[in-house]
């Protein structure tokens, strides 16, 4: 009883990295550069679930684990704003600057199915907490 | 006395219930746990089967009254062990809605279920406790337990 609690666990801990990666996404909508410094723009990182099959045992219960988290290679968005002063000053793209590539509708969608997960398993957080209370009440 | 006592009574079958819930629980939460995993398929115990396993193992004891006593009674019923091992093939793919990333859930129908589970639970530990009250107050003689 006490590992449904667990997976739950583990679902709450996925979809708050979730949450955490889509926030770094919209936070980082008009960066620029990259955490070295060079001229490249955010791209924007997706997080990848995968169910876990030994988190109890092997009786068909499975909890959730970050697999990894993806980095897209999108082609960045370009503005043209010539007295940037990151505009590119050569090539097809000359007087553009390439901002990151975020579509912030996708990731409010993304925010909110993250939420509503979250929200689903404390829901069900709540009833294996009911159903160990009931159980233990045969002794009490 | 106490096989005796306790064996005919439906305190063991109860107690099936009981864990078959808590395990059938388990899944529940596996699926709802793993709602944005790509390639999750939904798992369950078949409830309909427990509850015939659960039926044969208290009615064929029943019917061979031979049995020599210590022998098996209803209480030991082995009708989660023939369950919970099939919770894989408890399920058909094709009736649920199938998304791009491969998986199947439906969180409505989980919730649902949760409840189901619960209340199926609940009654179990109710029934579970009005035996024991009544032992008790057999023990006890005294009808104010």
């Amino acid at each position: 009883m006490i590992s449904a609690l667990d997976v739950s666990t583990s679902a709450l801990v996925a979809q708050r990295t979730r949450l955490n990666t889509i926030s770094s996404n919209i936070a980082n909508m008009s960066t620029l550069r990259n955490e070295k410094g060079e001229n490249k723009p955010y791209q924007p990182k997706h997080v990848i679930f995968q169910a876990d099959e030994n988190m109890i045992g092997d009786n068909g219960t499975a909890g959730v684990k970050v697999e990894k988290i993806e980095t897209e290679e999108s082609e960045p968005l370009y503005r043209y704003q010539p007295d940037h002063p990151l505009a590119i000053q050569d090539g097809k793209w000359k007087g553009y600057v390439a901002y990151p590539n975020i579509n912030l509708t996708e990731q409010m969608v993304d925010a909110l199915e993250a939420t509503r997960a979250y929200e689903a398993n404390v829901g069900v957080m709540e009833i294996t907490k009911g159903i160990s209370r009931q159980t233990l009440s045969l002794i009490a | 006395m106490w096989s005796s006592l306790l064996g005919q009574s439906s305190i063991n079958a109860l107690t099936q219930t009981l864990q078959f819930t808590e395990k059938r629980h388990e899944l529940i939460s596996s699926n709802v746990a793993n709602m944005d995993t790509p390639n999750y398929k939904t798992r369950d115990l078949d409830v309909d089967r427990f509850q015939n396993s659960l039926r044969q193992a208290i009615e064929e004891p029943a019917k061979t009254r031979t049995r020599s006593p210590g022998e098996r009674s209803p209480g030991e019923i082995t009708a989660l062990d023939e369950v919970s091992d099939q919770w894989q093939k408890t399920r058909d793919v094709s009736k649920q809605v199938l998304f791009h990333d491969g998986h199947d859930i439906s969180l409505e129908e989980q919730v649902t279920e949760a409840a189901k589970n619960q209340t199926m639970h609940f009654t179990a530990v109710a029934l579970l406790k009005a035996q024991f009250r009544t032992m008790q107050m057999a023990i006890t003689e005294n009808v104010n337990v």
